[in-house]
């Protein structure tokens, strides 16, 4: 199957979707601050790396 | 004061363990804390010692949170939690290097009145293991001694041990508050008594006020929860 | 300090049986390299070589898995009496990685000395520059290098997704750090640092054994001859490695602080 701009567009917006419904459930899943914030750097660098080839091209 | 619940809810998922709740321990008391299963005197009891924290309210040690205060409580919890490696003397050699109120004196008495063997925590009974951790936790000379079914699955000649241990280490600087379901072989101890149900408070009273109405902790308990 | 003591005594305690194992084990290793006496010198060579690699990786994943077993101490409670004393959590992180580093170390020189066994035999006889760096120099760049950020890093997973433990979403945090520190790790540049160790001199007078090793530079000198053995190039250096490991421990130390039981 080739993959296409567009299908991987959607692909990655789908990841991006899923990784900020994760996000969410870790958030409110620990009160722990440090988890909070190292949860979001783990997510944010994931996202980083599946929005970095959609804005400077594969 | 020497510790406080200010209006604490804590919730876990979608399920509430602790609703609304405020609770005052005041220095020198006695409190059993008494409810049926799931009726949330272990998340009091955890919230208390710090390792829970409220989702709503406040909850403080001597004016701080328990965390910070860590060192002046001591928490028994209800599992048979000990490392299977430790001895007796392990133990001792472990506590009085964690904590710097670990009376060593105390320590030997008490091993020596709860009869328990110089054998690994393995190779011991439940009971057994109980009665170490419980003397491992009443050799600290701590404010408040908080105490969760430290008489669960344990056989009657061991709770007997334990309910008179408990009442040697009193001290009127100190309070305990201590659950049970053992109501009736605990009653004697108590100051005051807390009953829960559902995560809400549903009495808190004086022992020696109900005494006085001709009424038992027991019979309160079956009237009130049951 | 009294903490610290007591927290390394209780690691040597617990874990003493995988230590002595792990250091057991070199007894093995020792005995499977000398079970390899292949004719040509250079396949000999190859496949000790491969045992000592091996055996090293194998000395990672065990120590990974003794520091690990907080885990289990976490699902049984049994860390609680840890957890309620008046000590600093990250002095709990450091007494495990301490623990762990202490046994990899004496593993790792273990090691070092069946390397030097291993030249003794082929006839090759190094100077003792070159002794020290094989037996202690080399030994102790890999635990830092190496050992240390991956211990480090097998607590903060157990830790992060400890804090996960009561919303039962621990399973998630594991994904997310397993598949986060990679991609981290890569955008911030820290996979690409290279370290060389300086080379190895071997001692003039040896025999033959150096000089049928092919792409090996040597340099004449006197009577006999000398060989410079090529730097060793690892990826990660060893400052890189010591502050990543320090904020490591930090976080992990504050997850103890932060974790609800």
């Amino acid at each position: 199957m080739i993959l296409t701009p567009a299908l991987l567009s959607i692909m990655q917006v789908l990841l991006l979707a899923l990784l900020g419904y994760v996000e969410y459930r870790l958030w409110r899943g620990t009160s722990s601050p440090t988890a909070h914030w190292l949860s979001l750097l783990f997510t944010g660098t994931i996202a980083w790396a599946i929005i970095r080839p959609f804005m400077f091209g594969l | 004061m020497l510790a406080m619940l200010d209006d604490v809810t804590k919730v876990y998922g979608k399920s509430y363990g602790l609703r609304d709740l405020t609770l005052e321990i005041p220095v020198g008391q006695v409190i059993g804390l008494l409810g049926v299963n799931g009726s949330g005197k272990t998340t009091l009891l955890k919230l208390l010692s710090g390792l829970l924290l409220p989702t709503r309210g406040r909850v403080s040690v001597l004016g701080e949170s328990p965390r910070r205060n860590r060192a002046k409580l001591v928490f028994l919890g209800e599992t048979d939690a000990i490392y299977r490696w430790t001895s007796p003397t392990d133990a001792e050699r472990l506590m009085s290097g964690l904590y710097p109120d670990f009376s060593l004196q105390c320590y030997r008495t008490l091993l020596d009145s709860l009869q328990i063997p110089m054998r690994r925590a393995g190779a011991m009974s439940k009971g057994e293991r109980a009665r170490l951790r419980l003397a491992m936790a009443l050799a600290r000379e701590a404010s408040l001694y908080i105490l969760d079914e430290p008489l669960g699955g344990i056989d009657l000649v061991s709770r007997e041990r334990i309910l008179q241990s408990i009442v040697g280490q009193w001290r009127a600087d100190a309070s305990i508050i201590l659950s049970t379901h053992a109501v009736a072989e605990a009653e004697g101890l108590f100051d005051r008594v807390v009953f829960l149900r559902e995560g809400i408070l549903a009495l808190d009273a004086l022992a020696e006020e109900l005494r006085e109405r001709g009424e038992s902790v027991r019979s309160t308990f079956l009237e009130v929860l049951g | 300090m009294k903490g610290l003591r007591t927290l390394l005594w209780k690691e040597y305690r617990s874990s003493r049986g995988w230590a002595l194992g792990l250091i057991g084990s070199l007894g093995l290793w020792t005995w499977i390299v000398m079970m390899i006496n292949n004719e040509g010198i250079e396949d000999r060579l190859a496949l000790r070589s491969l045992v000592i690699s091996v055996a090293f990786a194998i000395g990672v994943i065990v120590l990974s898995f003794m520091v690990g077993r907080l885990h289990a101490e976490i699902r049984r409670d049994e860390h609680r009496v840890l957890l309620l004393a008046p000590i600093p959590g990250y002095l709990h992180v450091l007494a495990r990685l301490v623990f762990a580093l202490v046994v990899g170390l004496v593993y790792a020189i273990g090691l070092g000395i069946l390397v030097w066994w291993i030249f003794l035999q082929a006839g090759a006889h190094l100077d003792a520059a070159s002794i020290v760096q094989l037996v202690a120099a080399f030994p102790a760049f890999g635990v830092v290098t190496l050992l240390m950020p991956t211990l480090a890093w097998v607590l903060l997973l157990v830790l992060f997704t400890s804090a996960y433990r009561l919303s039962r979403l621990s399973w998630i945090a594991v994904i997310m750090i397993c598949v986060g520190t990679p991609v981290s790790l890569i955008y911030r540049g820290l996979m690409g640092l290279e370290h060389h160790l300086p080379g190895w001199v071997v001692a003039p007078g040896i025999t033959g054994f150096f000089d049928r090793l092919a792409g090996v530079p040597s340099q004449g000198e006197g009577s006999g001859w000398m060989m410079v053995v090529p730097g060793i190039v690892h990826y990660g250096d060893i400052l890189g490695m010591l502050i990543l490991t320090g904020l490591i421990v930090f976080l992990a130390g504050r997850l103890w602080e932060e974790m609800e039981g």
